[in-house]
């Protein structure tokens, strides 16, 4: 996504924060330079093109921006917040540069564009058995154990035993 | 409240910064900015230098 909106000005960077689930493979990070490891691993490990971009061992911009693991944000070139997101998704990251590059489209032939408010909370699928597999693989079997107990907590035993059940067979 | 870099994922981890979120910025506010460190070179770099060319999209993580 990011080749196909680099044409039209627009860069996409990764932050890299705290680890989100700590684990065997990748522990909670107690240096700076750990921390950049970690995020030189994710590079290569994933093949990353964007501009992988270290914040700080306190975490100072990813507290500024909400301190959750996987949002997003996407600023006008200006430095104004015009999408905010508690969790990246690619299909709605991609409705919101669509719709900026048509606004641009607008005012480049003299329309007027009035902005309007909208609040919207869309869905995103769950699929929690790749997203166990990649946590087991990238950050250990801890780090599983840890999710699978927090799912207990939040949402009650009936909503977490499909994935103790997957975990009880996977470690077999 | 829990350390930042917390050595275990919390049990009630999504309960407080999930819902603390809505209400952190808006759309239409300016946005922060920030020192970090590119990991191609290891040099310090501002978040704002990404905005020469135009808008930014900022995707937060990390490998876990």
């Amino acid at each position: 996504m990011a080749d196909r909106y680099r044409e039209h000005g627009i860069t996409f960077v990764f932050v890299y924060c705290r680890e989100a689930h700590p684990g065997e493979a990748h522990p909670h990070h107690t240096s700076f330079e750990q921390k950049l490891e970690h995020a030189r691993t994710m590079v290569e490990r994933f093949a990353i093109r964007r501009p992988m971009l270290v914040d700080d061992l306190d975490g100072t911009l990813h507290s500024a921006y909400g301190r959750l693991p996987n949002m997003c944000a996407i600023l006008s070139s200006t430095g104004k917040l015009v999408y905010r997101a508690a969790w990246t998704d690619a299909r709605t990251i991609k409705l919101a540069l669509e719709h900026m590059l048509y606004e641009r489209h607008e005012r480049r032939t003299r329309h007027r564009v009035m902005p309007y408010y909208v609040e919207w909370a869309p869905g995103v699928t769950k699929d929690r058995e790749p997203f166990l597999e990649g946590l087991l693989e990238n950050a250990g079997p801890r780090a599983v154990d840890e999710f699978i107990a927090a799912a207990r907590h939040l949402h009650g035993e009936a909503a977490s035993r499909p994935m103790q059940t997957w975990w009880d067979d996977r470690r077999k | 409240m829990h350390a930042y870099n917390y050595e275990s994922f919390p049990l009630d981890m999504d309960e407080a910064d999930f819902s603390r979120y809505p209400e952190i910025h808006h759309v239409g506010d300016p946005a922060p900015d920030g020192t970090l460190v590119d990991a191609a070179d290891g040099n310090r770099v501002k978040l704002f230098d990404y905005l020469k060319k135009g808008p930014l999209v900022i995707e937060f993580g990390s490998i876990t």
